[in-house]
Formats: structure tokens, C-alpha cells, sequence
């Protein structure tokens, strides 16, 4: 009896030794089509801790089976002191590999950054607060959600009307819709969210809440929320109606892949897991079809249907 | 007769309508109050300051170095300082302007549901303003309402208004000073 037992407790022993010792998937779900537009998203990174770095290990391992030639920063590039060494310590120093890889920074402020951050070259902002730039088929607007003044909202009007690309996607620090501590910013989606209507945004990205969230699509926009690149708020997620997916236990980073119509997306935690993949596809005069959803507590991809909010005049 | 007297008041409207257009198309901007222009005129001499002391020192370029950057920004403030080392409370925010923007911030919290100022008073910094202090960084700078902002008087560039726990502050972006303050806003 006593042997029966033992061998029952050494084989679950070596079960849970086996499962712990297991390589961790680390499966890209990007299809890599030719000439697509490939980046990464993060945001709230710059602290300099260990967690920041594994995170960072993790996006070079990832970087050598999908060579993003680009990162966007929600914002929080540097957290608590601006000096010399921090900008090494919290960027330079964590994200060395893709920076000798050529592999460009084009950051946001967040409400930790001092704006003058815009003069450090790295950063890419041209010594702008906002700032936009184009990559194959798709243009992108870095906002200062900080201070969003009405000069900044008639550039982003003058800038979304004279955008010709397929895909355009605004990023800044303050999600428009989060279900975490800071909450949805009404503020900010007062102001922004019937520019993005009106211009035809598909997608966008913040940070600031310190885990990762995809939105069920809102007038037929998907918004992500990817701020957990260095810090990480854990338990955060509450429940609400426009979660589609959310994952707040350990630090994360997004891949994107632009090919077309087609956006695919994979956010991965600091194991190398992948907590949530998909597929937007826009559709010419009607809301894109967004496919997608897989979390470690819920590994099967759900098909999402398209946006049931409302009918957008898109 | 009546026909000619329908016919003068017809061409009268018509003249009239056509000059209220013509007025409502060219009418001048609304004109500041007088706490307003005179706020106004005190930014621009502020301005006129900072635009010294920039001259002062490097310019500010896009630079690899950060260390450029920090001490560029202390050298500024550094110069402001010394360009208005009398500067005190209120010499920007007078006390008309000051009262103003105080009920338009108080208003604009009122009407706020319980959740809007939880979001308004999120990570508000809660130090006590001194002016041409430099702006802590080891405190958030906290994000300004985008609908409040459109009420506030304009500004240019190089200041912006802060929100801390109880103040409002104008703070020169690229000296990371505080020009001035107003107490006691929510």
C-alpha cells in the first residue's frame, strides 16, 4: 500500500517536473507574407527592472522568427528620473539587440515622460510632442494624450484628412476604453473617438493601465490596450462588456503584421506564451472583420463576429 | 402705393440681410475680457524671458546624448531663474484671470459624474508649487483634460497648464519650471 502510494506521489512528481522542465511554446502566429509591415508594441517599459529586461530578452527571441523593423511606444518610456544613465538603464541597456539590429523606436509620452524626450534621437519623434510617419500601406499618429490641446486635435483632423494609406493608426499613452485601476479616458474619447470615426481609424493602440487588452470592436474600431512592457499591475482586469480579451498576470508585448487588408496580431508574455492572436480585415464601406482571442486560461481561438455595438458610418 | 411701400421694405430686408451676412462672415473675434488680455499680455512677457535666456544657452538640438538634453534643460530653467529672480505668485496669474480660471476648473468638476473625477484626479502630483521651482521628476506629470482645456485661455508653445492636488500650474515644457500657480482650483 505504502509502495502503491509512493510510486502514485513519485510519478506525479516527475508529471509536474516534466510540465515544469517543458519548453515553453514560443509559436509565432504572424504569417510573414512578403513585404508586409511588421512591428512590435509596447508601453509603460522604462523601469529599469529585471522584468523589463526579461520582457525585452523575450522580443529579441521573437525578433529572430519575426523580424519587425519597427517598435511603437504607448508612452511611460521612463519612469521616475530623466538622467543620462536612466535613458541607458530603462531603454538603451534592455533593448540593445534591436537596436543593433536597426530596429527603429518611435515613441508616445506618457504622464511619467518629460516631453523634452522628443529631442532624444532614438526616440524617433523629430522633436515633436505628436508626430506622424508612414510604413508601407499604413500611417501612424503618435499623440500626446497628455495634453491634448485643440491645436493638436486640428493637426490630427488635417493629418487623418489627408492620409491616403489603407491602414491608419493613431497611438498614444491614454486608452479610450480600459476596464483596469485609471479607467476608460471619457475625456480623451470625447474628442478623439469622432476623428477616428470620421477618418476611417481601424485600429489603436495605448498603455497606461499596466496589462494587456484587446476591446471588443467600438464603431467599428478594435482598440488594444498594451501597457504592461515593464510594469505590471496584476489582477487588474475587472470585468466589462467591451473586454474581448484581457491578460493581467506577468508583463507582455504585441507583434504586428500588416499584409493589405490584413492586420494579424499576437500579444506573448514574458514566457514566451501567446495570450491573445487575431486577425483584423478591413472591408471596403463596412466595419473590418476582427478574428481572434486565445488566453492561457482559454487556449482556443474564438471566432469574434464583427461589431455589434453599433452601426458606424465608416 | 402699398405695392412701392412692400416693395422698399422688401429691398430694406434684403440690404439688411445681405449686410448682417457680410458683418457675421467678418465680424472681428469675440474680444478678450479684460483679465484675459491682460493674462495674455503677461505670457508674452514671460516669453520674451524665456526667449532670453534661451539665447543664452545651447541650442536644442536632436541629439543620441542624453545628457545633453538634461543639462540643457537645467541650464535653461537656470537662466530663467536668474532673468526673473523676483518673480513671485501672481505675476502671471493675476488675481482677476487667477478668480476666472478657478470657477471655470470648479465648474467643470461639479459637473463631473463621480467616475469622470476620479479620472480627472488620477495620478494629480501633490507637492506645493513654489514658483521657478523645477517641476519634480519623480512626480507623474498628470494628464490635463482634453474638454477643459478647450474653456482655458490659449497659450503658446512653450507653457502649458498642470493640474496638482490643489493647484494649477503654468509650466515652461522645455525648462520643466513652474512659471506660476493658482491655489485652490477643485
Amino acid at each position: 500500500m505504502a509502495t502503491s502510494i509512493l510510486r502514485r506521489v513519485v510519478v506525479a512528481a516527475a508529471v509536474i517536473g516534466c510540465w515544469l522542465a517543458a519548453p515553453i511554446a514560443q509559436d509565432l502566429a504572424l504569417p510573414l507574407k512578403p513585404n508586409s509591415v511588421r512591428f512590435a508594441v509596447i508601453g509603460d517599459n522604462g523601469t529599469g527592472d529585471k522584468p523589463q529586461y526579461e520582457l525585452a530578452k523575450q522580443m529579441a527571441t521573437y525578433y529572430a522568427k519575426f523580424p519587425f523593423t519597427f517598435v511603437i511606444m504607448n508612452g511611460d518610456n521612463l519612469y521616475g528620473g530623466e538622467r543620462p544613465q536612466d535613458f541607458v538603464n530603462k531603454f538603451e541597456a534592455p533593448y540593445k539587440p534591436l537596436l543593433d539590429a536597426k530596429v527603429e523606436f518611435y515613441a508616445t509620452l506618457g504622464n511619467h515622460d518629460d516631453p523634452n524626450q522628443r529631442f532624444y534621437k532614438p526616440f524617433n519623434m523629430g522633436g515633436q510632442r505628436y508626430y506622424t510617419f508612414k510604413k508601407g500601406n499604413a500611417r501612424f499618429f503618435s499623440l500626446d494624450s497628455n495634453y491634448m490641446d485643440p491645436v493638436q486635435t486640428a493637426w490630427l483632423e488635417k493629418e487623418l484628412k489627408a492620409s491616403g494609406s489603407d491602414w491608419k493608426i493613431p497611438y498614444f499613452h491614454h486608452p479610450l476604453y480600459s476596464s483596469g485601476m485609471h479607467g476608460s479616458q471619457v475625456d480623451l474619447r470625447a474628442v478623439l473617438e469622432p476623428l477616428f470615426v470620421k477618418y476611417g481609424v481601424d485600429v489603436v493602440f495605448s498603455g497606461h493601465e499596466h496589462f494587456y487588452q484587446r476591446v471588443k470592436p467600438q464603431q467599428g474600431i478594435t482598440y488594444f490596450v498594451s501597457g504592461a512592457g515593464g510594469q505590471l499591475r496584476r489582477g487588474d482586469l475587472k470585468k466589462a462588456d467591451f473586454t474581448a480579451v484581457g491578460y493581467d498576470q506577468d508583463l507582455s508585448f504585441m507583434l504586428v503584421e500588416i499584409a493589405d487588408k490584413e492586420l494579424t496580431f499576437q500579444a506573448i508574455n514574458r514566457a514566451g506564451q501567446t495570450v491573445d492572436k487575431g486577425l483584423i480585415v478591413q472591408r471596403a464601406g463596412a466595419e473590418p472583420i476582427v478574428v481572434g482571442g486565445s488566453t492561457p486560461a482559454s487556449p482556443a481561438p474564438v471566432a469574434k463576429p464583427p461589431a455589434p455595438e453599433s452601426p458606424a458610418p465608416k | 402705393m402699398l405695392n412701392l411701400k412692400f416693395s422698399l421694405i422688401g429691398a430694406v430686408s434684403v440690404v439688411g440681410l445681405l449686410l448682417s451676412v457680410d458683418g457675421a462672415a467678418q465680424a472681428p473675434p469675440k474680444p478678450a475680457t479684460a483679465a484675459t488680455a491682460e493674462f495674455n499680455k503677461r505670457v508674452a512677457a514671460y516669453i520674451d524671458v524665456h526667449n532670453k535666456a534661451d539665447a543664452q544657452v545651447p541650442s536644442l538640438k536632436r541629439t543620441d546624448d542624453p545628457a545633453e538634453l538634461s543639462s540643457r534643460e537645467i541650464a535653461l530653467g537656470d537662466a530663467i531663474r536668474t532673468l526673473r529672480a523676483d518673480a513671485r505668485p501672481g505675476d502671471i496669474f493675476t488675481k482677476d484671470i487667477a478668480e476666472q480660471i478657478r470657477q471655470l476648473i470648479k465648474k467643470d468638476f461639479r459637473n463631473r459624474t463621480r467616475e469622470e473625477r476620479k479620472i480627472f484626479l488620477d495620478e494629480v502630483p501633490h507637492f506645493r508649487p513654489r514658483v521657478n521651482q523645477r517641476y519634480p521628476s519623480t512626480w507623474p506629470l498628470a494628464t490635463f483634460p482634453a474638454t477643459l482645456l478647450d474653456v482655458l485661455p490659449k497659450l503658446p508653445d512653450t507653457l502649458e497648464y498642470r493640474l496638482l492636488s490643489e493647484a494649477l500650474i503654468l509650466r515652461d515644457v522645455k525648462a520643466n519650471i513652474v512659471a506660476d500657480f493658482i491655489l485652490d482650483v477643485y
